[in-house]
């Protein structure tokens, strides 16, 4: 096992006392090896855990073909009943985008430019219910193992959805959590699927998002 | 007090290299056992009767028993001199008189039977670092007070770190959280001791470097010694 670099949060991320991982299920416990990154973000940074990460579970709200209804479990028709309100956390971390990717295909409707937009509204949201905005990490979408098999348009439009989580970072005074660098070409970090971090890629992860920064562009 | 003041304090001269890590860059350094440092290792025959200490302080750890003295010239770890333990291998340490410290500990396990300890007070009941029949490191006092998350994989090196500033403990396996926890120490002043302790015999691990520190160490030095280590070790 190599020597992971103890994270070493920002000010706002410490004298906190609740975290709400938000996402798919890279998020979700039933898909990520114990313990996974949101175990692992409760214990640096000192935070009770709510996860709210739902398998298969894309952000945007777009509708499909030929369902001609958005997917449930969409994050951006969720957010307001898992995150605020009586759901309010101190914290939230955003990990989305993995489903975008992958159900855009076969005709379906899903682009970067909506996934924006939508994430967007989630992020007003977040803020209009009392996050400010350095409490609000925004994570790029990870690298897929399996070299986009299932992605048309390959990691070049997983790369259009990071440009777009970076810039929403950037507009909106949000934190930002390299997920994709901190597993990028990582082969060891994956499950069978190419998709899902192991152990491996969950330990990456947290570090990486223990480390969320301010950035510009 | 020259020398103090001297550590690492210098700001870097642009383009000039500073010089090589070593453990007494960090200040507040009580003990640093290295065995791939052979000239700090006593033996007779490869039965290894003393290890001195690397802070400076004299804080050499003794073993006059030959049955329970480590070995030494046998094996290596990344080209490097490691002391090779087997069941009942143990030395003894000094009173270093700490509430409030890091120790930091590299090993490698040859298997996760019975303790497997690295460093504890004197019979094991407060500080202790060990395996207790698993493949976690744990931070023992009279019980089990905090448990690693992760494992240790059989042959690979470990860096435990384990901090305390009173009555809170903090541990980190491979520079990875592990846990925290809240208690009172059992003891406040029984002398160090390394590899087996009590009734808990085995030590089925090489001890590859252990230092313990009078503070406790920044998330920043933490790293750079884990950086070390990883790096001298072959992690």
């Amino acid at each position: 096992m190599p020597w992971f670099n103890i994270p070493q949060p920002v000010a706002s991320l410490l004298g906190k006392s609740t975290l709400v991982t938000f996402g798919d299920s890279i998020t979700n416990d039933g898909f990520a090896p114990a313990p996974n990154y949101t175990t692992r973000l409760g214990l640096t940074l000192n935070v009770t855990i709510t996860n709210e990460g739902i398998v298969d579970s894309p952000l945007q709200n777009t509708n499909r073909i030929p369902e001609g209804t958005p997917k449930s479990n969409n994050g951006r028709d969720r957010y307001v009943a898992d995150l605020t309100g009586a759901a309010k956390k101190d914290l939230v971390v955003i990990l989305y985008g993995t489903n975008d990717l992958i159900n855009n295909d076969g005709g379906e409707t899903y682009t970067s430019v909506l996934f924006k937009a939508d994430y967007q509204e989630v992020i007003t949201g977040l803020l209009a219910a009392g996050y400010a905005a350095n409490e609000i990490i925004l994570c790029s979408t990870p690298w897929f193992e399996n070299g986009y098999s299932n992605v048309p348009g390959g990691e070049a439009e997983g790369l259009l959805y990071d440009t777009a989580i970076r810039d929403l970072a950037v507009s909106n005074g949000t934190l930002f959590a390299d997920t994709y660098a901190a597993l990028k070409d990582n082969v060891d970090a994956y499950q069978v699927d190419g998709v899902h971090p192991n152990l491996l890629g969950q330990q990456l992860l947290s570090v990486a998002i223990a480390n969320a920064a301010i950035i510009t562009l | 007090m020259l020398k103090l003041l001297g550590r690492g304090m210098s700001p870097a001269k642009p383009g000039v290299p500073g010089p090589p890590f070593s453990m007494d860059n960090i200040f507040g350094l009580q003990l640093w056992l290295d065995a791939s440092d052979t000239t700090t290792i006593t033996d007779t025959a490869g039965s290894v009767s003393q290890w001195d200490d690397k802070s400076g302080l004299g804080n050499h750890c003794a073993q006059a028993t030959p049955a329970e003295q480590y070995t030494t010239g046998s094996r290596t770890q990344n080209g490097l001199n490691v002391l090779d333990g087997v069941s009942g291998n143990n030395m003894d340490g000094v009173n270093l008189g700490l509430s409030t410290y890091t120790i930091v500990s590299a090993f490698v396990r040859d298997s996760n039977s019975l303790t497997n300890n690295t460093i504890s007070k004197v019979s094991g009941k407060n500080d202790a670092l060990f395996g207790s029949d698993t493949d976690t490191v744990k931070d023992y006092a009279g019980g089990d007070k905090i448990t690693s998350i992760d494992t240790v994989t059989i042959g690979d090196v470990a860096i435990a770190v384990n901090t305390h500033s009173g009555a809170l403990a903090t541990l980190y396996l491979n520079g990875l959280i592990q846990g925290t926890a809240s208690y009172t120490m059992l003891t406040g002043g029984a002398s160090y001791q390394i590899g087996a302790f009590g009734g808990f015999a085995n030590q089925d691990q090489a001890l590859l470097e252990i230092a313990v520190f009078n503070r406790v160490i920044s998330i920043s030095e933490i790293n750079q010694i884990g950086s070390h280590l990883s790096s001298k070790w072959g992690v």
